[in-house]
């Protein structure tokens, strides 16, 4: 009957259950965690230039491939995210517009991992794109993009939850004025 | 210990194996993916995925978003890659998208990886049937014991051997 195997399965199975039912409880209550988020994104300018090769050297084989150079400038405060799931904070500035051909484009301009509270707090002035902006057509006329600054909250347990600031005004994209270095 | 015990204890074995086989394969019907589980097997995804931790995938139908992390195919190549969309580009057309990504712990975006391939040399995007997931929850740790039984046959093994006591010697 109550054997020393039954007693060890018991202890196993109880403790087995008792464990994925913690961590569901804390998967769950990261949904339901309040907070306040706040960012914006602006566009202090827009430079259009031409060239053969994007930022990771990947060979667009012409050499009149319109890529926008951007400063940026970006505020938020994301440390309300910060709860007892949240892992990390993948956090990115998104430029979104739309063409003829293409309806809906959205493209990464900067991005960044935030791992303590105290980091979530963001100023940045000056800040130039990391990942190169050019279209999937590799033109920019008549090109009105807003930009908005996005967020990944990566839990320790749990699911994965998104979301994003309002976008600002639509900026226009100039005519191409020099080439790439 | 005799035949019929054995018999039964085989039996419960297999209902045991059979009845997770078969609710893994009735969550995957029901999140359109054909594997809804996956294990992590490298550290581009690092620090928000290590390697041995587990992934709950699904297919939904609405189209694929910026920052969203997927598991996906490159044409040619079996091995699946999960990393975040940084470009998306979607056609009028419903469903049709293309995306380009990058392993948050990579320096560059993934067109190199899509590129390795003399056939793809061409390869700028990857569309949404290259895709087999995208991640939805996460699971740390637990996906090590599926690492260790490839990297160690011996404990896979034991494993087996443990199945075949319980058949043979439970009362």
């Amino acid at each position: 009957m109550n054997s020393m195997q039954n007693r060890a399965n018991a202890v196993m199975a109880f403790s087995i259950s008792a464990i994925f039912c913690l961590l569901g409880a804390i998967a769950f209550s990261a949904l339901v965690m309040p907070s306040s988020p706040a960012g914006s994104v602006g566009l202090d300018s827009i430079k259009v230039v031409t060239g053969r090769y994007d930022k990771n050297w990947v060979d667009y084989k012409t050499r009149n491939n319109e890529f926008a150079n951007t400063v940026m400038q970006i505020d938020a405060d994301l440390s309300s995210l910060f709860h007892w799931n949240t892992k990390q904070l993948v956090v990115y500035a998104v430029a979104e517009y739309s063409t003829p051909t293409h309806p809906k484009n959205q493209i990464v301009l900067w991005d960044s991992i935030i791992k303590r509270k105290s980091d979530a707090v963001i100023r940045k002035r000056g800040l130039r794109n990391k990942y190169s902006l050019i279209d999937v057509n590799k033109k920019w006329s008549n090109v009105h993009a807003n930009v908005s600054l996005h967020w990944n909250i990566v839990p320790y347990v749990g699911f994965m939850t998104y979301g994003r600031s309002q976008p600002s005004e639509a900026y226009a994209f100039p005519l191409p004025s020099g080439v790439q270095t | 210990m005799n035949l019929r015990q054995i018999l039964t204890n085989s039996l419960n074995v297999l209902m045991m194996l059979f009845g997770v086989f078969m609710s893994y394969k009735a969550w995957g019907l029901y999140t359109n993916c054909e594997s809804p589980l996956v294990v992590v097997l490298s550290e581009s995804m690092e620090p928000a995925f290590a390697r041995g931790d587990i992934l709950f995938l699904s297919n939904p139908k609405k189209p694929i978003e910026i920052g969203e992390i997927c598991v996906f195919k490159i044409p040619g190549r079996d091995i699946p890659i999960v990393h975040r969309v940084i470009d998306r580009h979607d056609s009028p057309k419903a469903g049709k998208q293309v995306l380009l990504t990058k392993g948050d712990n990579n320096n560059v975006d993934d067109r190199g990886l899509y590129q390795e391939l003399h056939r793809n040399r061409a390869m700028m995007w990857i569309e949404p049937k290259d895709v087999v997931g995208r991640v939805q929850g996460f699971l740390p740790y637990l996906g090590m014991f599926t690492i260790y039984m490839t990297d160690y046959p011996l404990l896979k093994g034991l494993l087996l051997a443990g199945v075949g006591l319980v058949v043979f010697l439970y009362e």
